[in-house]
């Protein structure tokens, strides 16, 4: 079940909200939203929405172990056996086909079948979930969850389970066990589920359409003129990143409706100027995750460097999806991070546009690697990007979806600028002044907002989710 | 300030209470609200709510299908779509009139939405029952007039030096495969030709002349309306039928090709192609029958003798696949003419049993919304047709919809027709379709494929196609 879509806002939503506020305390409510988000995730993996109860049980188990028997071996190996089923969950579900079809192509006289496990939404993040939080309390840095239930909750939370943000035990910990939904909460929640909604239905999945009419195997098989190339890209860049930080837009509002406080995940990112800047501003659960469960622990900058950046990001890049452009575009940040590391260093951002130029331009580059499975058609594609190909500039037939579409472009553009935010705070800044003026702007905002939302997703026939591969 | 506090507690208690009750009352009344079966607007069956099963929920196709069923019977769902269709018409920005809408197949849908692409997939469980389909309409040995001299086409004329094939144009306008461009108030669907689906169907034919030897095998390509009215743009390089056309047609090796192009393009400023349909209009289809009576030297009938029926408020594919409120205002008029001989159609209609039969009429006005289904009832696996016109002529038409405004005129030129629409026909049966199987007891004259450009270009059909040979 996705947010953006009719089922979950007039039937799923509705319901929950009514359960979660008619049942008096804490306790009760925990289990209604415990139950919600265990029926969510079954709407989707019917099957699997026992493995998770199974990973976090896993992991709730591990917690307890390494809490009795903190200091001793048994500890140890409780952290090691819960890592380890939970990275052989991710390779089991995730990369068994790809490791098969790897080992397949490398070794002529192998013929493995494919196992062609369909990959249970969410698990990436679910699984990231689950083992933060044992290897926290290894740490000693969270108090060990004694109620497998509140854990489950944790894990199983429907606004972040199957799209992010990766959240963190120990941001959540208190909120788990003590919370309270007020009025500015729920009314700030309100605008940013809707604010996610037309995110992803009115501006992702508009423009992702003219990103997918150019992108289609077969166009690019025939060879898309130059000019058109970079156009696709650029509308992939943008159906991206509204798909996906409006998908954490709405969980954040809907973390807010049950009294949660997640973190932002993403932070304008396009208006980066730097690669590394990029990546602190771009699903920054992610980014810190790995930072600290990878790159810190592999020594971070104080040894061998190179070799956890390197390790780093081809990990973030396998994350994504298992195939190896995943790796391939994970390798290609991984050099403009350490070319920004260690040669530009930080002069480059010191020259403000020539500087946000040069990031774009590498980011929307790094998306046609994200986008297309197939090395040789992504080779095709970004040779015609850089003149390269054998093709024309511009090809007429593009000029009318495009112009046609070009409102929604500009928008998009204007979009990814910090003005939206800015406005957003100005409104709430009058909000115990003018308490009027600020009650008009939000509940017009609110009201004409979801409409064209509902009338798109009603009206629309394209509405893909792009996690299914994370 | 303190009442400032109150008032903002109480304004946003309003704004809670109105996002509430608008999911809340939105959801409720959902369930409330009768749920349509078919959309009047978009003229189609909505999908239905699923049965429920065990298997289908561990699946995950039973919660896939009651999602999509409640999206697509979701109240107020013409408003909606209006709505949306209307908002997203002012956020566009137009060159010339002409408005570009993505369709998720290129060009290749069908009248039904439900009937079947590929056979792979069929389970037969009987595969050596016969069918009886020689019961109906066989023509008894011994009954048929003498063949009249007239009518026995020469091949195609072959130049030295055969046309190559289109390549890309200089300008490069391949860019976009699929779609329909809408412009002076017209959907068009777009057009994309490709050597290996050009050469496929010209092995096709060319198979199917060496099958059958001794009958005439005559291809009708109908150009779609993109290559009347499209902008010069969409009728280049490999979007150019009439090139398509040409290279194909001079590859034929003993089959005839009928230029219902230049027929059609003669007459382009007439009503020959539907604003909202992608299909060409009656009096597209007479211009082509006239083509092909001239080509073969055979008498057409005179349209102008025949009584002159119509239907109005026509919204074809172009409009069901955009939505387009330009396309809703364009309505179409289905006119039709009722024919001048007598004719007994029989439609073998269920693809998984074809000695089920039902009768049906060259003409008749149709129950449903597909308004287009005014000739032959729509598409039908096969389709006897006996005729009393006494020419002493049999056809076989391999044909798509394309042809089905065209048959109620050649009903005047045969006395037999065998109608067979190779996308419905069941092929994985051991005897399914086969013409050799089909024909042997059958005195054929002529074998017509008729087919509009883009299922000419279309794979799949081929595939159907080569399944019946």
């Amino acid at each position: 079940m996705v947010f953006s879509g009719l089922p979950f806002l007039f039937v799923f939503l509705p319901i929950c909200l009514l359960a979660y506020f008619a049942v008096p305390n804490i306790k009760a409510k925990n289990i209604v939203l415990l139950i919600a988000s265990l029926v969510f995730y079954a709407i989707g993996e019917p099957i699997w929405v026992f493995l998770m109860m199974l990973s976090a049980l896993i992991n709730y188990a591990a917690g307890l172990i390494i809490h009795r028997r903190r200091g001793t071996f048994y500890a140890k190996l409780a952290l090691i056996i819960a890592v380890a089923l939970g990275i052989a969950l991710l390779v089991a579900f995730k990369y068994l086909d790809f490791l098969i079809q790897t080992v397949n192509s490398l070794l002529p006289f192998a013929r493995l079948p494919l196992a062609n496990i369909a990959l249970p939404i969410g698990i990436s993040f679910f699984t990231f979930q689950t083992m933060s939080y044992t290897i926290d309390v290894y740490k000693n840095q969270v108090a060990v969850q004694k109620n497998y239930f509140t854990f489950l909750l944790f894990v199983s939370l429907f606004p972040q389970l199957i799209a992010g943000p990766i959240l963190r035990y120990s941001d959540v910990a208190l909120q788990l066990e003590n919370r309270t939904t007020t009025l500015s909460g729920f009314c700030r929640g309100i605008t940013r589920f809707v604010v996610g909604c037309a995110k992803k239905v009115l501006l992702a999945n508009t423009i992702g359409e003219i990103a997918t009419l150019i992108f289609t195997e077969k166009y690019i098989a025939q060879g898309v003129s130059s000019v058109g190339t970079w156009v696709g890209a650029i509308c992939l860049a943008l159906q991206i990143y509204f798909d996906f930080s409006g998908y954490s837009d709405m969980a954040i509002g809907l973390g807010y409706m049950f009294g949660f406080e997640y973190g932002e995940n993403f932070n304008y990112p396009y208006i980066s100027r730097s690669v590394t800047e990029f990546w602190r501003r771009w699903h920054i659960s992610l980014g810190t995750f790995f930072r600290d469960y990878v790159y810190i622990p592999l020594g971070g900058n104080r040894k061998h460097q190179l070799v956890n950046l390197l390790v780093v990001w081809s990990l973030t890049g396998l994350w994504h999806g298992a195939n190896w452009n995943f790796v391939l575009w994970g390798l290609y940040y991984f050099v403009f991070l350490v070319l920004e590391k260690f040669i530009l260093k930080r002069k480059l951002e010191k020259i403000p546009v020539l500087s946000n130029i040069i990031t774009l331009v590498a980011v929307t580059v790094g998306w046609v690697i994200f986008f297309f499975e197939d090395i040789g058609q992504c080779g095709a594609a970004l040779s015609n990007m850089f003149g390269f190909g054998n093709v024309p500039l511009w090809s007429s037939s593009l000029t009318t979806p495009v112009v046609n579409n070009i409102a929604f472009i500009l928008i998009g553009i204007v979009a990814c600028l910090p003005i939206g935010k800015i406005v957003g705070q100005k409104v709430n800044g009058i909000k115990d002044n003018k308490p009027t003026v600020w009650f008009v702007a939000t509940l017009t905002f609110n009201v004409v907002l979801l409409f064209i939302c509902v009338a798109a997703l009603v009206g629309a026939a394209y509405n893909p989710f792009l996690y299914f591969r994370f | 300030m303190k009442d400032n506090k109150k008032i903002t507690k109480i304004y946003e208690i309003i704004i809670i209470a109105v996002f509430v009750l608008f999911i809340g009352g939105v959801g409720l009344y959902s369930f409330v609200d009768v749920n349509p079966t078919v959309s009047e607007k978009e003229q189609r069956p909505l999908k239905q709510f699923p049965d429920f099963s065990l298997g289908a929920y561990f699946d995950g196709s039973f919660m896939q299908d009651t999602q999509d069923a409640y999206a697509d019977t979701f109240p107020m769902r013409d408003f909606f779509v209006t709505a949306n269709s209307t908002l997203k018409q002012l956020m566009t920005v137009t060159i010339n009139d002409e408005i570009f809408i993505g369709t998720t197949d290129d060009g290749t849908q069908d009248d039904n939405e439900n009937s079947p692409w590929d056979d792979d997939n069929t389970i037969i469980t009987n595969p050596n029952e016969g069918y009886e389909w020689d019961k109906s309409g066989t023509r008894v040995p011994g009954n048929s007039t003498p063949r009249p001299a007239a009518g026995i086409p020469t091949a195609t004329a072959k130049p030295a030096q055969p046309a190559p094939a289109p390549t890309v144009a200089p300008q490069g306008s391949e860019d976009v495969k699929g779609g329909v461009i809408i412009q002076n108030g017209r959907g068009m669907d777009l057009f994309n030709g490709s050597k290996t689906d050009a050469d496929a169907y010209v092995d096709f034919i060319n198979n199917l002349s060496s099958k059958f030897k001794d009958k005439n095998v005559i291809s009708i390509m109908a150009p779609t309306s993109i290559s009347m009215y499209g902008s010069s743009k969409y009728i280049q390089g490999l979007q150019d039928q009439k090139a398509w056309i040409d290279y194909i047609s001079q590859r034929f090796d003993s089959a005839v090709s009928i230029d219902v192009y230049s027929a059609l393009q003669a007459h382009k400023e007439e009503y020959i192609y539907f604003n909202t349909d992608h299909h060409w209009t009656v009096d597209g289809a007479y211009y082509a029958y006239l083509a092909y009576t001239d080509r073969l030297g055979i008498k057409p009938v005179d349209i102008s003798k025949l009584r002159k029926q119509s239907i109005d408020n026509f919204l074809g594919t172009m409009y069901t696949q955009t939505n387009s409120s330009i396309l809703k205002n364009n309505a179409d008029k289905v006119t039709y003419y009722l024919p001048a001989v007598a004719a007994k159609c029989l439609a073998h209609y269920d693809r998984e049993d074809l000695s089920k039969t039902k009768e049906i009429s060259l003409v008749s006005k149709p129950a449903g919304n597909n308004k287009y289904e005014v000739f032959l009832s729509g598409d039908n696996p096969l389709i006897v047709i006996n005729t009393s016109a006494g020419t002493g002529r049999s056809a076989v038409i391999i044909k798509n919809s394309y042809a089905n405004a065209l048959i109620p005129f050649l009903a005047h030129n045969y006395d037999n027709l065998y109608v067979v629409d190779p996308r419905h026909v069941n092929t994985t049966l051991d005897n399914g379709l086969n013409m050799e199987k089909y024909l042997a007891n059958k005195d054929i004259d002529d074998i017509v494929v008729c087919m509009h450009m883009n299922h000419v270009m279309t794979p799949s059909v081929i595939k159907c196609l080569n399944r019946l040979i």
